[in-house]
């Protein structure tokens, strides 16, 4: 049954601890960001890449004549070894409601690289979204501080 | 959507959130080293994989922007399934950023 916990004892204290004592680079919270920006770049390049290939052909394999797809799949591979080593150390509700900052990344990166339009309620989406990730990470940064 | 393509989309959440409840348990268990915890990150992907399959099959049904909403349904999901099978600790402040964080979703996607 899911365990419903108070408010005091939420966070996995022990793994907290080892993670103030990592190098920067190994820090998990790091890494799920990596993951996060990694994935936003490798989606960026499908779209380039696709939209540089001649379409019509099945589920979009001519897509895999340019380079820019291949470096997105680079980008995914990196990304899934960034994960792995976040959920080492994270509980994976939190490292997967962090991972949600890829809803926020990816539309900002559209508008910003390829000029697509965002609507009033899509940026009113892109607030919320990082309005619950910032519910999500403010006792996890209060805890790093005090660690 | 008729309750088929619910079930269809229901069995690609699944398997997706299966798949990364593998690769939690292939990383966060002290007792799951070496191949034993290439095996599971392995049956992760496949999970990923079928999961990914799924959400290809139902998209020539529906316009993305109809049915990727509904997809946000995974992070609860995800949530129920993790304190289930991890034990991971639940609290009311997590599912309220999960609640927020699935509105926000069901905005950006929707539109």
């Amino acid at each position: 049954m899911p365990t419903l916990t108070s408010e005091p004892d939420r966070l996995n204290l022990k793994s907290e601890q080892r993670v103030s004592k990592m190098a920067w680079y190994l820090n998990p919270y790091l890494h799920i960001g990596l993951n996060v920006v990694l994935t936003a770049v490798a989606n960026i390049l499908f779209k380039v890449g696709s939209d540089n290939t001649p379409g019509g052909s099945l589920l979009g394999v001519s897509s895999f004549g340019s380079p820019a797809v291949w470096l997105g799949i680079g980008c995914l591979i990196v990304s899934l070894f960034a994960w792995l080593h976040a959920l080492r150390f994270v509980p994976l509700i939190i490292a997967f409601s962090l991972a949600a900052a890829t809803q926020v990344i990816i539309p900002l990166g559209c508008w910003f690289f390829l000029g697509e339009q965002i609507s009033l309620t899509r940026w009113a989406g892109i607030f919320v979204v990082t309005l619950g990730i910032v519910i999500i990470a403010q006792p996890l940064a209060r805890l790093e501080e005090k660690l | 959507m008729t309750l088929f393509f619910f079930v269809l989309l229901l069995i690609s959440n699944s398997s997706a959130i299966g798949g990364q409840i593998c690769f939690k348990h292939a990383m966060g268990h002290p007792d799951v080293v070496g191949w034993h915890r290439a095996a599971w990150i392995g049956v992760g992907l496949i999970g990923g994989t079928i999961g990914f399959f799924f959400w290809l099959a139902l998209l020539p049904h529906f316009e993305l922007s109809k049915i990727f909403p509904i997809e946000a349904i995974d992070r609860p999901m995800m949530a129920v399934a993790a304190s289930f099978f991890l034990r991971e600790k639940l609290t009311p402040r997590l599912m309220l950023g999960i609640a927020v964080i699935s509105v926000g979703a069901v905005l950006v996607a929707g539109t």
